[in-house]
């Protein structure tokens, strides 16, 4: 399966878009719709990190998305031309904190990183690129499905 | 995100439906704080029942604390309830479920949510 | 030829005993030989005909100038049709236009006396468009001593030899068109004969590179394959040469298809080996050789890579996974397991991935099996994969043979099964058998 990518401005509002940009490209690799959660959560946070710190020079900055099978992995790619800004290095939340003392943001971040294998931030030139995958397990035609003995999978 | 709202005795349960992301954070916290305020008198006990919450983002995690927080200083009696595994597992890591009580059903919830603080 | 005393007679007498004899013999042969004689006045024809289509062909000097001439007069007569209608002509203008129809006629006429003898068929040019309209442009003037209001009417059909300018400029262009035409396909007839001798030379490379035998070690019965698709792909293996006894073994395959994965294939196959010796640990190796490919890699590619790393005089296999199926091992009792175990990203997606290392024992008679999915998804014409089922079929089927027939029975086996559906995809087997006794 070749790379899928989509386009569009930094706006809290295409969100909505993405999320099911993710969902077409899952179904057509024909991975269990299941797994699908932990990539629409990554793709969520990420992209609205990106929109909310994200500031240009040259007007509203543009978010790219792409999906790509790699091996028995999916790797989500965010890139945004806006300012250099890396989401890893947003601090940690506390998570030992009572309900009282529990700073309201930081999740997001945290979540991609417990929820994905890898997590990479690059800047390429005038882009800001967040790369991540996660192993899945492929929905597979003509394999046997329930194989006994030693056979793993 | 659809949400209804069901009343038992003095126990208001609030219950989401479909996919509690960004987008939709900002009017499920209104919908909260308007059952924690109550229509004439305020509940004794609020009960999220997750049952049917496909999905939830960071933003709506944040609607939770808040939410269990208003209740806290409200005096109500807080609790969520059928979490599916997903969201379960975002709750697990994030820690959620440390500080607030989470049942595995409506009626565990029901029968174990006392009125008052948490 | 010995004079004879009749040919040392005068050149005179010579030229009429010929003449005479030529005429004899025409004489005797044209009662006797009339098939002949039909014959030569059809071959005459044929000369007259060719000299004929010669004068009239487009690219010879005299055709063009001939074509020009006939163009100009066309426009110049249908000219005249208007310009005779004009009243109170003077008689000056009146005779030139006269003397210009009367020469006219001549050459249209000599032009279709021309196109007559050229034709192949002449019944076909004289019913043919180009014929009629021909014969119609010249018809008046012979027509004209019949009736004057006659003579009036046919004299307006000679406008009909705008017609004749259509079909001679349609002619012109058709000719010059097919003429672009068949230069322009010649010329890329011989760009894309370059290109796939070039495409051929690239895809032999491709194969040189990689190694021909397994490395000789006590003990080990290894093979490997690769047979490529149709379009250059990027599947490699490799046997890298380690020190203590110790032989990497690598089954790779590069995502895409063309150039761009030939390329990246070699400069993958290249780090991985240069970098082997150094790092021992096949996770590390992996790690290292992911970096270096993460530097550079303009176009994006990756490369699933099973690694490992076995001890020939031990038995030690120990393995690493880069985003690869998973190979098997057969025991020698029979049974079948996969090597699994948690493995890290395909190498070339982003840097800093970590590849666990695994350990697994083989005895001695075990035979590891490693692939590419060229072989497990290769597909028939009804849409099926060949699958992991039939390759370990082939592999348990196979029992305690060599390593070798046991790739050319797998490869027979997927040839057979994909039958006439093109391949896809490269096909790469890797086989060692330890402690063969």
């Amino acid at each position: 399966m070749n790379e899928w990518r989509r386009s569009v401005p930094s706006d809290a509002a295409q969100l909505p878009v993405l999320t099911q940009f993710l969902q077409e490209f899952w179904s057509a690799a024909s991975l269990p719709s299941a797994q699908a959660m932990s990539f629409e959560l990554a793709l969520e946070e990420i992209f609205m990190n990106v929109v909310m710190h994200s500031s240009s020079v040259t007007g509203a900055p543009h978010i790219e998305v792409s999906l790509v099978l790699a091996g028995g992995a999916v790797v989500l790619t965010i890139e945004d031309d806006g300012a250099e800004f890396d989401p890893l290095t947003l601090p940690q939340p506390n998570l030992e904190a009572s309900l009282g003392e529990r700073p309201i943001g930081g999740l997001g971040v945290f979540l991609v990183r417990q929820l994905m294998d890898t997590v990479s931030y690059q800047r390429l030139g005038a882009t800001n690129r967040l790369r991540m995958s996660k192993h899945v397990e492929r929905l597979r035609e003509g394999t046997s499905q329930g194989a006994t003995g030693p056979i793993a999978k | 995100m659809k949400v209804k709202f069901e009343t038992l005795d003095r126990t208001t349960l609030v219950v989401p439906e479909g996919r509690l992301d960004f987008g939709a954070a900002a009017e499920f916290q209104k919908q909260i704080e308007r059952a924690i305020a109550g229509e004439g008198a305020t509940p004794a006990v609020l009960i999220i029942d997750c049952a049917a919450l496909d999905y939830v983002s960071s933003a709506g995690l944040r609607v939770f604390l808040l939410a269990a927080r208003a209740a806290q200083r409200a005096g109500i009696g807080f609790a969520l309830c059928a979490l599916q595994p997903a969201v379960r597992e975002i709750f697990d890591l994030s820690g959620f479920s440390r500080i607030m009580t989470v049942h595995p059903d409506r009626s565990s919830a029901l029968a174990h949510t006392p009125p008052g603080p948490v | 030829m010995r004079a004879s005393p009749a040919a040392a007679a005068a050149p005179e007498v010579q030229a009429e005993a010929r003449a005479a004899a030529v005429q004899r013999g025409l004489q005797v042969h044209a009662p006797l030989h009339r098939a002949s004689a039909l014959r030569a006045a059809q071959s005459l024809r044929a000369i007259v005909r060719t000299q004929a289509q010669r004068l009239l062909r487009p690219d010879r000097l005299f055709g063009r100038a001939f074509e020009n001439i006939i163009l100009t007069l066309i426009i110049v007569s249908v000219a005249s049709v208007i310009l005779e209608e004009v009243h109170g002509l003077p008689e000056w203008a009146k005779r030139a236009l006269h003397i210009e129809e009367i020469v006219v006629v001549c050459v249209f006429s000599f032009e279709y006396l021309l196109r007559l003898v050229a034709a192949e068929k002449i019944k076909a040019f004289v019913f043919s468009f180009q014929g009629v309209v021909d014969l119609i442009a010249i018809a008046p003037f012979y027509l004209a001593g019949v009736d004057a209001r006659a003579v009036r009417a046919l004299r307006l059909l000679r406008l009909l030899r705008v017609l004749k300018l259509q079909t001679h400029i349609l002619e012109n262009t058709v000719a010059a068109r097919t003429r672009e035409l068949a230069d322009k396909n010649a010329a890329l007839e011989q760009a894309q004969a370059q290109l796939k001798a070039e495409l051929d030379i690239a895809r032999a490379l491709q194969i040189a590179i990689l190694p021909a035998t397994f490395p000789v070690k006590p003990g080990c019965d290894g093979a490997a394959r690769m047979i490529p698709a149709t379009t250059m792909g990027g599947d490699f293996y490799d046997f890298i040469e380690l020190p203590d006894g110790r032989i990497g073994l690598v089954m790779a395959d590069v995502s895409g298809k063309g150039v761009p994965a030939a390329f990246f294939m070699a400069v993958a196959r290249t780090n991985l080996r240069d970098l082997a010796p150094q790092y021992l640990e096949p996770g590390a190796c992996l790690a290292q050789t992911n970096a270096m490919l993460c530097a550079q890699n303009p176009m994006e590619l990756f490369v699933t890579v099973f690694y490992c790393v076995f001890d020939t005089s031990t038995g030690t296999l120990r393995y690493a996974n880069g985003g690869h199926n998973p190979p098997y091992v057969r025991r020698a009792d029979g049974s079948v397991e996969a090597l699994t175990g948690a493995g890290g990203l395909a190498l070339g997606v982003m840097p800093g991935v970590n590849y666990p290392d695994h350990t697994v024992q083989l005895l001695p008679g075990d035979r590891l099996v490693l692939y590419t999915d060229g072989v497990t998804e290769a597909f028939n014409s009804a849409d099926e994969p060949y699958g992991v089922e039939r390759l370990l079929a082939e592999v348990k089927a196979h029992g305690d043979g060599g390593a070798t027939a046991l790739i050319e029975r797998i490869c027979r086996s997927v040839t057979v099964f994909a039958d006439a559906a093109p391949q896809s995809d490269d096909i790469t087997l890797t086989v060692l058998t330890w402690g063969a006794p």
